[in-house]
């Protein structure tokens, strides 16, 4: 099992001529956190909505773990877990009913449904909801509950449409923290999202896709290469003078640099090995770092380059 | 096939319970008929023994129809409640985990019926509370609420199919509404077909709701009537097949 998610021409018509995908091959490593980005309209929900059996494509395959979204529904989903879009509870119902029911369709023993509840309920910070009704719950909440219910059943694919939709800056936060404790225990996680600075934090890769065609598939250096440059954040302890930013402007490894009070965004080729030398030379040049971060402006001039001009980034 | 079996149960256990957890819906769907049978009883109070034969009160004549309105007007509006899971994601949530595609509309049609059954062993208490006394005994109260249910059943089928072909709330609305009067009219539920005009006999040949009046009030009123009631299992059978079939097929073309 090579690929953890893999399509093969994946094609969805609406009507008789509008294509929401078209022809869409895309492979997914295991293990892999991969962003999945574009416009509104482009195909990304149809994509994610084939991949979790709740649509049918009009040609094409998609496969989940080598199991046939299509011929083999129940094989391919039961490894999977999804978060779509909307948040889908009944609000007279309690978390614990609500994932106990999960957990029967998914085949858990009762005592691991009960054990299981309470660790995904403590993975998203809500232990003390488990017999709360969920009329009573925000939308961050409702959005870390369907975390919770896609992870239930200890999936190894997961599948994110849009986690962050909706949510105030703390819960976008707490979202970035789970999808990298997902990664560091070992899972495949499929994200499709308009932030593009959230999928430069979080992804090994990116697919972008517009009007329903895959433009381009790299990973997230690979991105910033084909961009030119990426960026890297430098914060210090004081605002720069003239020629301490001069000394910056030196640096051969550093293509750009703009001082915004005490933070310097720099350009950069985009490798790890270029941002870790522009670091050490900050520090040789006795500049007070604070911080130091990529910032995923690549993928942004990358994503504004490739797009279409008729739809937008939200 | 297990598997399937125990999808089905895990649906209809959560549907069930979410109905629990909002029992008004579940009296609101009661009223209606208890109104009837508290109204109309006293109303055509008169006809007693005209309409409904030698010693046989509107009451008892009306009681069973009242039973077969419970489930029918129960029934023919499950759809709202799939359009409602299908608006709010609950449906999509529920189509994206391994559940059996089947089961997810046999559940959702089960635990329709399951709560109909509840309700109209409600009617029968309170029919019974008024003085209507079943021929058949126990038994015949199983064979009773078994017809209603192959009636529920159809009717519950039919509405979620109705639900997945329309989507819109106003066009199940007006649909069922338009279904459900005429067919409850155009049986005997009210009248002794004895007292109904030819073409309305002839008509009623052809409804499900008759076949259940009349295999209920039989098994009511008369005792066990076997022709009938085995016309009764067979028409209201075939109807919940048919209909089961055609929810199934519109969940697997249409809930996308």
């Amino acid at each position: 099992m090579e690929y953890a998610i893999r399509t093969e021409n994946l094609s969805k018509t609406y009507g008789k001529t509008f294509k929401a995908l078209d022809s869409v091959s895309l492979q997914v490593s295991r293990g892999e956190v991969v962003g999945y980005v574009g416009p509104n309209g482009a195909g990304k929900t149809t994509t994610i909505k084939i991949l979790t059996g709740l649509i049918r494509p009009t040609s094409g395959r998609a496969h989940v773990n080598d199991r046939d979204v299509v011929s083999n529904p129940r094989d391919a989903l039961r490894s999977m877990g999804a978060l779509i879009e909307v948040p889908g509870v009944y609000d007279y119902l309690t978390p614990h009913e609500m994932l106990t029911y999960f957990g029967r369709v998914y085949g858990m023993r009762r005592d691991v449904i009960d054990q299981r509840i309470k660790e995904t309920l403590e993975l998203v910070r809500l232990p003390d909801w488990e017999h709360k009704k969920t009329g009573a719950f925000s939308t961050g909440m409702l959005r870390r509950l369907a975390i919770a219910k896609a992870v239930l059943h200890r999936p190894d694919i997961l599948i994110l449409d849009e986690p962050v939709l909706g949510l105030d800056p703390k819960g976008i936060m707490e979202v970035r923290e789970m999808i990298r404790q997902f990664r560091s225990e070992g899972m495949t996680v499929f994200l499709s999202s308009h932030l593009l600075s959230e999928v430069a934090e979080v992804c090994d890769s990116v697919i972008f896709l517009d009007k329903g065609k895959v433009v381009t598939s790299d990973s997230v250096e690979g991105i910033g290469r084909r961009v030119g440059h990426a960026v890297v954040d430098a914060r210090f302890l004081h605002p720069l003078s003239p020629e301490e930013i001069g000394k910056l402007k030196d640096i051969d490894l550093i293509k750009g640099v703009d001082m915004k009070n005490s933070t310097a965004r720099l350009q950069y080729d985009g490798t790890p090995e270029t941002s870790a030398q522009i670091l050490r030379l900050l520090v040789s040049l006795n500049l007070d770092v604070v911080s130091y971060a990529a910032e995923g402006v690549g993928l942004e001039e990358y994503y504004v380059s490739v797009m279409s001009d008729e739809k937008g980034v939200n | 096939m297990m598997w399937a079996l125990s999808d089905t149960w895990q649906v209809v256990l959560r549907d069930v319970r979410s109905r629990i957890r909002m029992p008004v819906f579940i009296f609101m769907n009661l009223f209606q008929p208890v109104l009837w049978l508290l109204l109309f009883t006293q109303i055509f109070k008169s006809l007693s023994g005209s309409v409904a034969g030698e010693g046989i009160s509107y009451l008892d004549f009306f009681a069973p129809g009242v039973i077969v309105m419970t489930v029918l007007f129960g029934s023919a509006f499950a759809g709202m409640s799939t359009l409602m899971d299908m608006d709010s994601g609950v449906l999509s949530k529920m189509v994206a985990t391994p559940v059996n595609r089947v089961s997810i509309i046999t559940g959702r049609v089960l635990a329709n019926v399951l709560v109909g059954l509840v309700q109209a062993l409600i009617v029968f208490v309170v029919a019974a509370i008024m003085g209507v006394r079943v021929a058949t005994g126990m038994p015949g109260v199983l064979l009773v609420l078994l017809l209603v249910a192959l009636l529920g059943t159809g009717f519950a089928a039919f509405s979620n199919g109705l639900a997945l072909l329309f989507k819109r709330t106003e066009t199940v609305m007006a649909t069922t509404n338009l279904l459900t009067m005429p067919l409850m009219f155009m049986s005997s539920m009210m009248m002794p077909s004895q007292a109904l005009p030819d073409w309305l006999n002839t008509v009623r040949q052809f409804n499900p709701v008759d076949y259940a009046v009349v295999g209920v009030r039989n098994l009511v009123l008369y005792g066990y009537v076997w022709t009938d009631l085995w016309k009764s299992l067979l028409v209201l059978g075939a109807f919940a097949v048919v209909m089961v079939v055609f929810g199934t097929l519109m969940f697997g073309t249409r809930a996308e």
